[in-house]
Parts: C-alpha cells; structure tokens; sequence
C-alpha cells in the first residue's frame, strides 16, 4: 500500500527537522519573489531551495518532478514570447513566427517564480509525511476533528486502492478478464466500482460506529499520543524564513 | 456481587426490518461475570451487542421497548461516547473498527485513549499493556492497513484493552484466529476476569466459550431461549433445537451419560475423560492402551470406492515473494488432486493425493491464500511452475484459469454488486460465455445448493454477512470449475451453514471435481476433509491423509493448530486409535471391550 503525497523515506538533517518549521519555510520562501519583485531574488531562493533538497538527499526526486512541467514551461515561452502585448523588440525570427525580448522577459519571470513556489514545496513534501505534517498542526491547535479529516483521507485513498485490486482479484476469479484492450478494461470497471463504493458506504458507516466507541465525540481536552517535534533549530528557520520574506518587502519598498 | 447490566423487556425492530431484531429480551449480569451469547445466524446477537453500547438505538434509530441499563447508564439515552468510558465493543469486522487516521499500530491503539483525554504518560502505560495482552506489541511500527485478518482481530482487541472498560462486549472476536490465537485470547479475556472485568461474548466457537462462560444466553429469532449455566443449556437440549451442535467432546459425554464428580455434564476435554474413566474404571487401570477394535470407519469412510478421476494441481519449485519484499514460498514443491493424473509422478515432496476434499490448514500468515492464488494465477510465481492437469498456467491469464480453477474468496463483499441475488450467481456463468438462459439454470442450481433458493429475488446486501458467503459460493459454483477452492468458508456460518458446506464439499469431490478448502476450523477438516496439507511460514509441514498428519501433536503444535476435540479426548484416554469425530468415538468405544485389548492392566504386565 503505497501511502499517499511525495514523501520519500531517507535519512537526512532536513528529514529530522520538525513539519511546522519546514511549512513556514516553504510558505515564506514561496512568496519572497513576489514580494520583492525581482527576478535576481527569485533566482537566488531557487538555488538556496537546489542546496536544500541536495541536504535533503531528494534533488534528483524534485528535479525529475519538475522536468514533468518542462513542456509546459516551454510552451509558456513560445506563447508568451508571440503575444505578449508589450512585445516590441524582435529577438528570433523562425520562419514565420518571432519571439521577442519583451514576452520571453516576462514568460522568464513567471517560470522562475513558478519553479520557486514548486522547489519551496518540494522541501516541505519530499521530506515531511503528511501525517506527520497534520498531527504537528493539530498539536499547534488545529482542531482534532479536521485533522482527523485530513488524516483519515491520507490513509483511505491508498486503502482504496489496495482495496481494488482486491475486488479485481475476486472478479477475475470469476472469470472477468481485465487484461487486453480498452473496452475489456471498461467493461471490467463496473464489476469492481460496485463492491467498492457499496462497501466503503457500509464501512463508511461501521466506521462511524467504532468511532464513537472509541470516544471521537468525547467532550473535554485531547490528548495526543505523539510527543511534540522538537528541534534546536526550529525557531531559527521559521525566524530566518519570516525575515526572508519582511527583507523581501523591505527589498520592494527600498527600489 | 453487583448488578452491571441489566436487560428488561427490550424489543427492537431496524428501520428498514421487516421483522424484529429483539424480541422481549431480558437477563442480568454481574460485575465480573461471563456471558456467553450463542445462536444461529440472524438470532440478533450483534443487534444485542449494539443495544448494550446505546448504538441500537441512538445510531441506528428503529423501533425499541424496554431498558438496557449498563454500569448504572441508561443505553437508549446516555450518549455512546459517555457509555464508552466504562463499556468496550470489539466488532464483529476489524477493519472498519479501524480509526483510518494512525500510521501505526500502537498509535491506532492510543486513539481512543487521545479522545478520552488520557495523560501522555498513563497512555503509553496502558498501550503497551495492551499490545502485550493480545500479543502484537512486534507489530508497534506496522501501519494498520496493511495487518492480516487475524492481526486486525488482535488490534481492535488491544484497542478496547486500552481504554480500560468494566465491561467489554466481544462480537466473535476470534472468526478469523488461527486455533493458537483463538486459545491466546480466551486466555488473555481469563487475565482480565480476575482483575473484575465483566465479559459479554458472542462466539460460534463453543468448545473455548464453555471453558471459559458463566452463563450461555442463547438466542433464537430475536428471542432468549435459555440463560443458564453451560452444562444446564447443554442438557436442556435447547442449543440443538435451535440448530446448534454442542462440542465434540461433550456429545461424546452426553451419549454416554459422563457426568463430573459434582453430577453435571463435564465440558472440558480433560473433565470428559475424567467422566469416562469414572464410568469405565478399566479405562484407567489399562494404561496405554491399544485399541485396535476402534477403528470405525470415517465420517468420509476411507474405504468407499474412489470417485471419477478429480484434476490435480502441480507446484514444482514455486518462489514468491510479494513486491515490498515479504518473502512467502521459497522453492515450495507439492501436488494436490487425484493420483490417477499422475500427481505421483511430479516429483514434489509434498503430496496430497487421494479423495479429497483437502484442507488446506496453518496459522495466520502461513501462506494459504498466497497459495491458492497463485493457482489461481492471481499472483505469478518469479521462479518455478504450477501445472494443472500437466498444463503449465503461465500463459494463461486469471480470467482464463477461471475456467478450470474457481476461487471463493473469504470477504464475500469483495465479488458481490448486483442488485439481485441471482444475477450475482450468473456472473460467473456469464463471463464464460454461456447463453443467459444456461446461465440462469445453473445459478438457480448453485442458489438451491447453497440453501439460497427462495432469496433468489432478494438484495445481496439485504442478505446477512452468512448469507452472502453462500451466494458468493453460489456464483463460482455455477462456473462449474473442475476446481474449486474455497477461503475460509465456514466464518460466520452457524452450525447448519458449516455443515451444508462440508457436505456440499463432499458431493462436488464425489462429482469429480478437487475441492480445496482453507479453513482455520478443525473439527471441519476432521469432519469433511479426508486430505490435508499443513502450512508453516511458507513450508509444507506435512501432507496426505488426514488422520495420519493429525496423529503427529508436535506437528499441528509447530503449525499453531491443535487436534479437534474428538481426538484431544482420545489422547487424554492414553488411546492410541486417532478417532476424529464424535460418531467415530463412540462407535470404537461401544464395540471396545477391555478383552479386545492387547494392553494388560498394569497389575497383569510382567
């Protein structure tokens, strides 16, 4: 059962660093190119991000998932460097179709913030398990009954998934092919989509049932099993990345 | 002692029954005692177990009368997580009593003690108490969805441990132990008796609910037909009225009219031969004794003429091992069927050859299922071959071996999706191509079989969780494969339903075809399975016949299994006849006479 998000299971100084600290770096850094405007800033957060997802042993992970963007990316030029409505300096002419200064200018600036946002996050969630993200929120006084939301679809999706292979297993024992081509594969949908939804609902509502014996509409504080993430270096990163992001305006004002 | 529950007049009807769940049910228990409830299927056990938590009716509203009083709490109106401070439940289905939140086993164990407010410290306490009580404190960093049946069973056990509860309600809390597991929890609820905690237990398994029960409420159609002492409703001859089989061991007393020293039927293995040899005293003075004359013949009589040739199944060197690494089968080699198709000639070390029907046996984790899907070819080997008939499968994709190999899968919820049952049987038939009208034919076949002729028309999930068992058999059995496999068909069938199935077994071997069986239940295998294959950690531990690998104790002990009942009392007697069954038993015993014996009575030996 593969769980569900990006995390990748490896041993590293930023593995070890508590979820809250890495979310406020990825918020903050996230939002210091646009604060400040420059695309000279974004560039270096971009590479502070590279050198932390080398700490973090997951820069090949993160790269390869945004070379999954590239043609998009590449697109954004093309576009951009035709249409652009302040286009007035031609700088490519191929054939028929001119790229200028102007548009590839901007489509630069936009991609460099949009691989900042998504490097800032890769930080966050190639190092961080989800639940660990959401049981350090719900410790810092987000309610238990969201985080459980958030938790509980965490684990049931990659159950679901297992859970169709299951039902796949049971039906083609019965004789229903599922490999081949697509219209075997369609026909084959119907078999597994209804056990799977009228039992989630049957589960759904037996879940429901072991919930409350199990005290999930208590009244009264919670308490949680998991002791508080601590790091020394907790409040410096979450300080050092809210002063990034103050810099960044003081950046912006300044010019 | 203290009255902690207290059932009055309590009648109960779902929203959407058409009859009532409850019927006038009314008894007590005291702080510290044990409960039995015992019934056919549809009795309303479980509705009983919802009515003492206050889920029936604040969660499933419906029509109720009457007063459930539990720890001093008014059921009906004290709002369930209040009542779930002093009463646990385990359901009957471990998975969904799953938070779905916790990555881990001992954190899902501490859930609800979170919710309850419990102090960090005192928590970890008692979660690891309670992983230690039902024994899956190794499994501490496992994520839960991804635990066995059995495993699952053990977790939400643990869960309710944790929480501390003066009484704690077990919905068959052991369907899907293996018969250690089974016994490691009997013991583990017999800890916490002596510490004050008050049991309610439902439990098809009777042999360790007689052992352990005070009292036996047993229910029928919604009513209370006794609550008595076990041997009072034993003797009563109400549990066989209402369709229930006592023990082996203690029909075996009750035809020979062994009673304890106090005058009551015995109910333990060791208190019925204590009965017997009070009854017979030269059972004891013979020692050892050689009882040659006992050996009549089997429920399945070994001796009856062989029936038309069945397939035969070939695993020749197979490896498996599942993608995250866990290892299963390394190089595991048996053959299964009929020897008239040459199992003999396969080589493998293993064989289970002869009449079947076979059981395949061992404990949680064993392999079985990983075996019968691989047969099935669900799952392919990375090394090694399996041959049907001689045919390798390799080629062949699951849908196709389909054709020959039907597997019955244990969670019937699994396969079933139509809106009526007996389209739900003509899937199977379909998917082979047959015309709709044949189709239909052999479901209605398959549904009268099964005993689900006349809900033909009904909703599968209208059925009960027996019920759909039945008719997920139902739809396999109308594919009419040679082979048929069925995974632990016999949980969550009362007595009637295990015995339909163990004969329904018996006629499909007699029609020629290999039914192989997976089931934790031994006095099943005695019954009904004259060749059994014992699987441990991904080995074969012995196959063949039956009575002989079930004359080898080390062997099922090393299995995590345990001889049936019939035959613990036979060794409990110092005899040396491995009789399985009751009827077995008492045949041999009626034609013993201590003449018959080559054993001399101590006194006579040189």
């Amino acid at each position: 059962m593969r769980p569900v998000g990006l995390y990748v299971e490896r041993r590293s100084s930023l593995h070890a660093l508590d979820p809250i600290s890495k979310l406020v770096y990825a918020v903050c850094l996230a939002l210091v190119p646009f604060v400040a405007g420059d695309l000279r800033v974004a560039f270096v957060v971009i590479v502070g991000n590279v050198v932390l997802l080398a700490i973090g042993r997951v820069l090949r992970e993160g790269l390869l998932a945004l070379a999954g963007v590239g043609f998009f990316l590449a697109t954004l030029f093309v576009v951009q460097g035709m249409v652009y409505p302040g286009n007035v300096t031609p700088l490519v002419r191929i054939g028929p179709l001119v790229l200028y200064s102007e548009g590839l200018a901007y489509a630069l600036w936009l991609t460099a913030r949009f691989v900042n946002l998504t490097l800032s996050a890769f930080v966050l969630l190639f190092t961080t398990r989800p639940a660990d993200l959401v049981d350090e929120l719900v410790q810092a006084g987000l309610p238990p009954r969201a985080g459980y939301v958030l938790l509980s679809v965490l684990q049931i999706i990659p159950s679901m998934a297992a859970r169709i292979a299951v039902i796949q297993d049971a039906q083609r024992s019965r004789g229903m092919e599922t490999e081949g081509p697509v219209w075997v594969r369609v026909r084959a949908f119907l078999p597994v989509l209804g056990p799977l939804v009228i039992s989630s609902l049957v589960a759904m509502q037996e879940r429901a049932l072991a919930l409350e014996v199990r005290g999930f509409g208590a009244l009264g504080p919670h308490t949680s099993y998991r002791l508080p993430w601590r790091h020394r270096l907790a409040w410096p990163v979450r300080l050092a990345a809210i002063s990034a992001l103050l810099m960044a305006l003081v950046w912006r004002l300044a010019r | 002692m203290t009255c902690i529950i207290d059932v009055q007049g309590l009648t109960y009807r779902y929203p959407t029954g058409r009859t009532n769940a409850l019927n006038d049910v009314s008894f007590t228990v005291e702080t510290g005692q044990f409960i039995g409830i015992v019934g056919p299927n549809l009795a309303g056990k479980s509705t009983l177990c919802y009515a003492l938590l206050g889920l029936v009716p604040q969660f499933f509203r419906g029509r109720y009368e009457g007063r459930v009083v539990v720890a001093g709490m008014d059921a009906s109106h004290t709002p369930v997580h209040e009542l779930a401070r002093r009463i646990g439940i385990v359901l009957q289905n471990p998975f969904t009593q799953l938070s779905g939140a916790r990555l881990t086993v001992e954190e899902e164990v501490a859930f609800g003690l979170e919710n309850f407010g419990v102090p960090r410290d005192e928590m970890r306490h008692r979660v690891e108490w309670a992983m230690q009580q039902v024994g899956i404190a190794h499994l501490r960093e496992k994520n839960p969805f991804l635990l066995s049946g059995g495993e699952l069973q053990r977790l939400a056990i643990a869960c309710m441990l944790a929480q501390r509860p003066d009484v704690l309600v077990l919905d068959e809390p052991t369907s899907q132990l293996d018969p250690r597991g089974t016994i490691e929890v009997f013991d583990c609820i017999a800890r916490l008796r002596a510490r004050g905690l008050t049991v309610v237990m439902v439990e098809h398994k009777l042999e360790r609910l007689l052992e352990h029960a005070d009292r036996l409420l047993l229910l029928a159609a919604g009513r209370v037909q006794a609550c008595r002492t076990p041997s009072e409703v034993l003797e009563s001859g109400l549990l066989q009225a209402c369709g229930l089989a006592p023990p082996a061991h203690v029909q075996i007393a009750a035809r020979f009219a062994a009673r304890t020293a106090s005058g009551v039927l015995p109910l333990t293995v060791e208190q019925v031969a204590a009965a017997l040899r009070a009854a017979q005293p030269w059972v004891e003075a013979s020692g050892t004794l050689q009882a040659r004359a006992m050996e009549p013949p089997a429920r399945w009589d070994e001796r009856r003429p062989p029936p038309p040739v069945a397939p035969a199944i070939a695993l020749n060197d197979v490896q498996f091992a599942y993608p995250d690494g866990t290892r299963v089968f390394k190089g595991l080699s048996l053959a299964l069927g009929d020897s008239a198709r040459g199992v003999r000639a396969t080589g493998a070390r293993h064989v289970a050859a002869g009449p079947g029907p076979i059981a395949l046996i061992g404990e949680n984790g064993a392999g079985k299922t990983t075996l019968v899907k691989l047969v099935a070819g669900l799952l392919r080997p990375q090394a090694g071959e399996i041959l049907i008939d001689g045919q390798t499968i390799r080629q062949r994709t699951a849908a196709q071996i389909a054709r020959t190999v039907g597997l019955v899968f244990q969670n019937p919820d699994d396969q079933l999706f139509k809106s009526r049952a007996l389209d739900e049987a003509m899937f199977g038939a379909l998917n082979l191509g047959l015309p709709p009208r044949e189709a239909q034919q052999r479901a209605c076949e398959a549904l009268e079989r099964v005993g689900l002729a006349e809900l033909a028309e009904e909703n599968p999930y209208d059925l009960s969780l027996g019920q759909r068992k039945m008719l997920a058999l139902a739809s396999v059995l109308a594919m009419q494969t040679p082979i048929l496999i069925l995974d632990e068909p016999t949980i969550a069938q009362d007595h009637p339903g295990v015995e339909r199935i163990g004969r329904l077994a018996q006629e499909l071997q007699a029609e020629g075809r290999l039914v192989i069986v997976i089931t934790h239940d031994m006095e099943f295998v005695a019954s009904y399975c004259p060749q059994v294959v014992v699987l441990a950690r991904g080995r074969v531990l012995a196959a063949g016949a039956t009575r002989a690998v079930f004359a080898r104790p080390e062997l099922l002990h090393e299995a995590g299994l345990e001889p049936p009942a019939t035959l613990r009392l036979a060794r409990a007697l110092g005899l040396a006849a491995t009789p399985l069954t009751p009827s077995e038993f008492i045949q041999g015993w009626q034609r013993w006479r201590p003449d018959s014996l080559d054993a001399r009575r101590p006194a006579d030996r040189p």
